[in-house]
């Protein structure tokens, strides 16, 4: 009778091994072949903010990081790319060109940064490509070492960093033009929901401001005012805050800005 | 009832009663025996069904070995490899394994076919030859030979080349590089541009420092080709898939060579021709993309890239056939890109790309014809125009000045590209000013 007991057992796995084998990646299998011992969990020791990376980079105060930035884009001829009486290069140039002037294009962009949100501001990031139109699109990622008051978010002794992004209003049915005064004012009103959220959690930074270029059809503009700038401005920011998870989520910011954007 | 009938009566329940408790009595009495009975925890007897039994076992060891045998050849191999590893059999490879990475290769020969080193001459009929048995007053080049001029020449920009005449013997060469150095660097704008674009990029997207050490070169290498049959003018179709080659002819003196076409990978020439000798050239990149796996499995239109067919003695196609299944993959790419290679090459040149081909991988001296009886006059490279791909930067002298050369172009394009300083890639911080 053992014996018909033993060979049930064995057999019993031989039949079942080919199905974990089958249904199972090399980690799953791994218990199989070398079951770990079984461990008792412990209380999982809690990093203070402070020393968390994540949260370091997204909070700190004076260096430039890429957890926060804003995105800044231009759209130009490809002869836009050139200095005023600079000769045109080879058709094949004009690509390494504009990637090579891009950084220093865009740059130019931190001035408004420093006069609205922040006391730094550096490129960090830049691309380049050619659109459907066949149009250069320099696109930069710009860090900022924030000028407005971001709370204190090494105050919690633990939580996550909850992040909601909103586009922000504009008056009348034409997106704004892309000129300097939208994009100051879209970061002085992010900067101002940043600080009305911080009063209600304590902290909050504005993690990305993205200025996204719509270029008007000819069509379109022929309806407008003469001297319409064609290019429009969607601006999209993203807030991030340290809190409880257990007080705040995603959507429960997501709401937040929305009502901020839309008083009751 | 009487009194008489009541006692009559109650003899009966009394004898009833005594009844009873005898037979209790004796129940009890079996039960108490029955529990000093040591043999009462036996079961029953049953019937014997060890036959039956184990022939139900014998077909479940059948269906599980064969199941399981089975079942391990079809798990893909990697599968195969990450249990051998879990089970810790990873350092013994399976049988086809350790018979593929028995075959190993050479100096001679490689995975993807013959290297042949000078003094080495690889023939057509596959014999070797050396070199001072085909010529003589060899002076092979280096990299700082003198040539004469570079003689540009426009790539077709169709994919169609003259056919072979009847008169005429096709000379059909096919290789993957050229062994011999030359002092000749050649690349497109368009190289040039691709270079510092990766340069850049590697400064504004990853934030590295500007390596200036990262450039194309486009150094050309060499191969001596050397021809001995007489009997009809020659029509050569120079074939190669590596890096540009200058193909020097070494025609014997009762040779013709009517006409020469290039279907190369890079750019490349050819020299030592006569004037009367034509020339053509198609670049793969005029018609084909970089490329990437599974490409070219499918015959398509112009599809020149000049693949080789796998040949027995490559050690890839032996570590194949070993069972090697990854290189088997990469002998099947091979396979199929030569297949669509050829659908164009009969296409256009009227006969099948392995008529009477000179396949090797890399090669500094090939002989197409007969032994010569006599040794044939080496011609060197040095002093010799040479006929090139017409293309954006064409730079010859001694390796040192050509250095320079392609430095100062990388230079002067990034500076023209940046308009400024290259320090503006990376710009600094701005930063308030009343902080």
């Amino acid at each position: 009778m053992n014996l018909w007991r033993v060979l049930t057992v064995f057999f019993g796995l031989l039949i079942t091994a080919p199905t974990v084998i089958l249904n199972a990646n090399g980690h799953n299998i791994a218990f199989w072949v070398q079951e770990e011992p079984e461990t008792v969990p412990t209380p999982q020791a809690i990093t203070p903010p402070r020393d968390r990376p994540e949260v370091q980079a997204m909070f700190a105060a004076d260096t430039l990081t890429q957890a926060r930035y804003i995105k800044i884009t231009e759209v130009l001829p490809p002869a836009g790319i050139l200095k005023a009486g600079e000769a045109a290069p080879d058709d094949t140039l004009f690509a390494l060109y504009a990637a090579a002037r891009a950084p220093s294009r865009l740059i130019s962009y931190c001035t408004e940064v420093i006069a609205t949100i922040a006391t730094t501001c550096d490129v960090i990031h830049t691309e380049t490509r050619e659109n459907q139109e066949g149009k250069l699109e320099l696109t930069g990622q710009l860090a900022f070492a924030p000028s407005f008051d971001m709370g204190d978010p090494f105050k919690l002794a633990d939580g996550e960093m909850v992040q909601a992004s909103v586009t922000l209003p504009h008056e009348g049915d034409l997106l704004p033009a892309n000129e300097a005064e939208t994009r100051t004012a879209a970061m002085g009103y992010a900067a101002e929901m940043c600080e009305n959220l911080r009063d209600i959690y304590g902290n909050c930074m504005v993690s990305m401001v993205s200025f996204e270029v719509n270029e008007l059809w000819i069509t379109d503009l022929e309806a407008l005012p003469a001297g319409t700038n064609p290019q429009r401005l969607a601006v999209q920011a993203s807030f991030t805050i340290f809190a409880d998870p257990a007080e705040l989520d995603e959507a429960k910011l997501a709401k937040r800005l929305e009502d901020l954007i839309n008083p009751a | 009832m009487t009194e008489k009938e009541q006692q009559s009566n109650f003899a009966e329940r009394l004898e009833r009663i005594g009844t009873n408790q005898d037979s209790e009595k004796s129940a009890v009495a079996d039960m108490v025996a029955r529990h000093k009975d040591p043999s009462r925890f036996e079961e029953p007897p049953q019937e014997d069904v060890f036959v039956r039994n184990a022939l139900i076992w014998l077909a479940i060891t059948i269906s599980a070995v064969i199941g399981g045998v089975y079942g391990i050849r079809a798990l893909p191999q990697d599968f195969k490899d990450n249990i051998a590893w879990m089970t810790g059999n990873s350092e013994e490879p399976s049988d086809a394994n350790s018979t593929a990475l028995a075959i190993v290769e050479t100096d001679k020969m490689s995975f993807l076919g013959p290297i042949l080193a000078s003094p080495d001459v690889a023939s057509a009929s596959g014999e070797l030859f050396d070199l001072a048995s085909i010529t003589g007053n060899i002076a092979l080049p280096t990299d700082d030979t003198q040539i004469g001029n570079t003689i540009p020449f426009d790539r077709n920009v169709s994919c169609t080349l003259r056919k072979p005449l009847a008169t005429e013997n096709l000379v059909n060469i096919r290789v993957e590089n050229g062994l011999l150095p030359t002092p000749v660097q050649a690349f497109s704008a368009q190289a040039l541009s691709d270079q510092l674009m990766q340069n850049i990029t590697a400064v504004t997207q990853d934030g590295q420092a500007y390596d200036h050490d990262a450039q194309v070169n486009g150094n050309l290498t060499s191969i001596d080709v050397f021809l001995t049959d007489n009997t009809a003018p020659l029509y050569l179709a120079l074939q190669n898939m590596g890096p540009g080659i200058i193909w020097n002819i070494h025609a014997a003196p009762d040779v013709t060579v009517a006409h020469v076409a290039l279907i190369s990978s890079h750019i490349s020439g050819v020299t030592n021709i006569a004037d009367t000798t034509t020339v053509d050239g198609v670049l793969v990149s005029d018609f084909v993309a970089p490329y990437a796996a599974g490409d070219d499995d499918q015959i398509r239109d112009c599809m020149i890239r000049p693949w080789r067919n796998p040949q027995p003695d490559w050690t890839g196609v032996q570590r194949a056939a070993a069972g090697d299944a990854s290189i088997s993959a990469q002998m099947h790419s091979y396979s199929t890109g030569y297949a669509a290679y050829n659908a164009w090459f009969t296409d256009t040149l009227g006969v099948d790309a392995a008529t009477d081909v000179l396949t090797i991988r890399d090669a500094a001296h090939l002989l197409h014809g007969p032994q010569p009886t006599e040794p044939i006059a080496y011609k060197p490279l040095a002093g010799q125009d040479i006929h090139l791909m017409r293309t954006d930067h064409i730079i010859t002298g001694d390796t040192n000045s050509r250095s320079d050369a392609v430095a100062q172009l990388h230079q002067q394009t990034l500076l023209a590209a940046v308009a400024g300083r290259i320090e503006d890639l990376n710009p600094g911080p701005i930063e308030r000013e009343n902080q």
